[in-house]
């Protein structure tokens, strides 16, 4: 059997969003729990204002106040709010402060990316491009430069995607980079353009490219014209996707 | 002054006691209805005056019957006043084994009386007189003989009373022989409304509880984690409130399990009792975003009603609601 854990405190009636990734809470719990899955936004960013009033105030859990003030380093308060009710075993505490810990060894660009990834995996491509462009770094990494063009495509700034997945391609060498490359240029109707740039490697990539069109026709084939619309809204979500998961 | 009543259907049995001695009034025929009994007593009882009544069952009406009355009345059990009027009396009583018989017009109760530790538990069972035709006396004999023999021959009691004013005719010959045998019996009407009296007079220092089964006995809980310790006892409900008002949840995050252990202990003998709840619970959202709630509602004197339910995750996911329930039954508090 797996832990009970006492749940001690009661839903607040007022709720509380967490602005990087919009996700909205009410309980203590719920907070927990956002906090060791979106870890990396909290130690690079720090407990918010409002997210600590919000505890005090809706939550009603005061006898964190008089603490906070006393805590003058980020970890120690991360630390303080995971423990000052239950939600997590003290040796899940104690494995979040090693995380912690190992976060704060790596250098401030790779930090800086790594921040870039959980924006990006939010959707929240400005924001992630600014933590991108930050490392100063992002012109010899191939992930990030990857990263990057995922940024501009779902910004629409096709151009930039292109030239960022192909500067990945160029670091790396991967196969996920230039498929990303032929895609944007697809997407801008380079046909000629791709088939002579991708050469051999072209029969794979429009094996892909063909089985995605065709799943988008075989979900858009008799739908009217407002579900056709639709469909294509998620047909290029389901690209969007995609690319990501190719980081 | 002080008052005792004693109510059972339409008649009423007063004690009073004015600082000096207690004296017995005659029965007093009053009407059975919740509103003509408290314009009854409140018309009986001066301003000044206090007054302890026992009635016939405890349950959820008990709560109105009291704010109806008042502050100066103290409603209580029929069981509570026979408990209040052993501790009244001297340890040859109290120590002993006390049985009560209370028969009057289509009524008819025994009530038991036992000792644990400090504890003094009552219960009492009442006969189903429906069907029971009591014309004559040797009918009546007869009734009683049985009556008294299926809980005296299997108990152990050194004191029996005879309450009611069906036991004033001389109709007891096999009864009585049986019932005298090797303990003491006393007669007479005024039990409850002397105990009832008893309640608001008597000072003993015998340093004994009272225990009904009106109240319930157990304090219910699990076994968690909290403030980082594991295996901490959380209380879901406490002893010592009437059954109809005991009930209680906690709320807990369980990441899975084969079966969930409710655990009581029974205040009076710290008798112990594990409840082994088959539900096999593995959720299908991600670990520890399910927020169960384990709910005990008292059904019964003797019965508990153990509620599961998804509660869901805050703003994140709303509860599936009831996943679980099943209702107990428990041991008397006085292990019959």
């Amino acid at each position: 059997m797996g832990p009970i854990i006492l749940c001690e405190t009661k839903e607040a009636s007022n709720s509380y969003t967490f602005s990087a990734f919009h996700q909205e809470i009410s309980t203590y719990e719920e907070m927990c729990y956002y906090i060791k899955e979106y870890f990396i936004f909290f130690v690079e960013e720090g407990i918010p204002d409002d997210l600590l009033r919000f505890v005090i105030n809706d939550l009603g859990i005061r006898d964190i106040e008089t603490d906070w003030k006393l805590l003058n380093n980020d970890k120690d308060r991360l630390k303080r709010l995971f423990s000052c009710r239950n939600y997590f075993l003290p040796q899940e505490v104690a494995n979040l402060m090693k995380k912690y810990d190992r976060h704060m060894t790596l250098d401030a660009a790779t930090r800086k990316s790594r921040l870039g990834d959980e924006y990006l995996k939010q959707k929240r491509y400005e924001t992630a491009l600014k933590c991108y462009k930050q490392t100063n770094v992002f012109q010899n990494d191939a992930r990030v430069c990857y990263n990057i063009g995922v940024c501009y495509a779902h910004l629409g700034d096709l151009d930039r995607a292109a030239h960022y997945f192909m500067q990945s391609y160029k670091i790396g060498g991967k196969k996920k980079a230039q498929y990303a490359y032929f895609g944007i240029l697809m997407l801008q109707g380079e046909f000629t353009a791709v088939k002579i740039t991708a050469g051999t490697d072209y029969p794979a990539f429009k094996q892909e490219w063909d089985a995605m069109k065709e799943a988008f026709a075989k979900m858009s084939g008799n739908d009217s014209a407002y579900q056709k619309k639709n469909r294509i809204e998620e047909m290029k979500e389901q690209y969007r996707r995609e690319v990501d998961e190719w980081i | 002054m002080f008052y005792g009543f004693d109510f059972t259907n339409n008649i009423c049995y007063i004690a009073t006691y004015d600082g000096k001695k207690v004296e017995e009034s005659d029965l007093v025929v009053c009407p059975q209805g919740l509103d003509e009994r408290v314009a009854f007593l409140k018309g009986y009882v001066a301003n000044d005056d206090r007054a302890a009544v026992a009635i016939e069952e405890v349950d959820e009406s008990i709560q109105e019957f009291s704010a109806k009355l008042g502050p100066a009345f103290k409603v209580l059990s029929k069981e509570e006043a026979f408990g209040y009027y052993i501790l009244g009396e001297d340890n040859t009583m109290w120590k002993r084994q006390n049985g009560a018989f209370e028969f009057h017009k289509d009524y008819f109760r025994f009530y038991e009386m036992s000792r644990e530790g400090r504890i003094l538990a009552v219960s009492s069972k009442r006969c189903d007189m429906k069907e029971v035709s009591l014309t004559t006396d040797k009918e009546k004999d007869k009734f009683f003989t049985k009556q008294s023999a299926d809980v005296l021959n299997v108990r152990q009691i050194n004191n029996v009373f005879l309450n009611g004013e069906e036991f004033k005719t001389d109709w007891m010959k096999l009864s009585l022989n049986a019932l005298c045998a090797g303990r003491r019996v006393f007669a007479g009407n005024h039990l409850f409304a002397t105990g009832a009296l008893r309640s608001l007079t008597s000072n003993h220092n015998h340093r004994l509880e009272l225990m009904t089964e009106d109240y319930h006995p157990f304090v219910w809980g699990i076994r968690t984690y909290h403030h980082g310790k594991k295996d901490v006892f959380a209380p879901i409900i406490q002893s010592g409130n009437f059954w109809f008002l005991t009930k209680g949840y906690v709320d807990v995050f369980v990441d899975e399990c084969e079966e969930l252990i409710i655990e009581g202990r029974n205040s009076l003998n710290q008798e112990k009792i594990t409840l082994k709840l088959p539900l096999a619970f593995k959720s299908a959202n991600p670990m520890r975003t399910t927020k169960l709630r384990i709910e005990i509602v008292c059904t019964g004197i003797h019965t508990i009603l153990i509620r599961i339910s998804d509660m869901g995750f805050g703003k994140t996911r709303a509860g599936a609601g009831k996943i679980f329930e099943e209702e107990y039954k428990l041991p008397s508090i006085t292990g019959r």
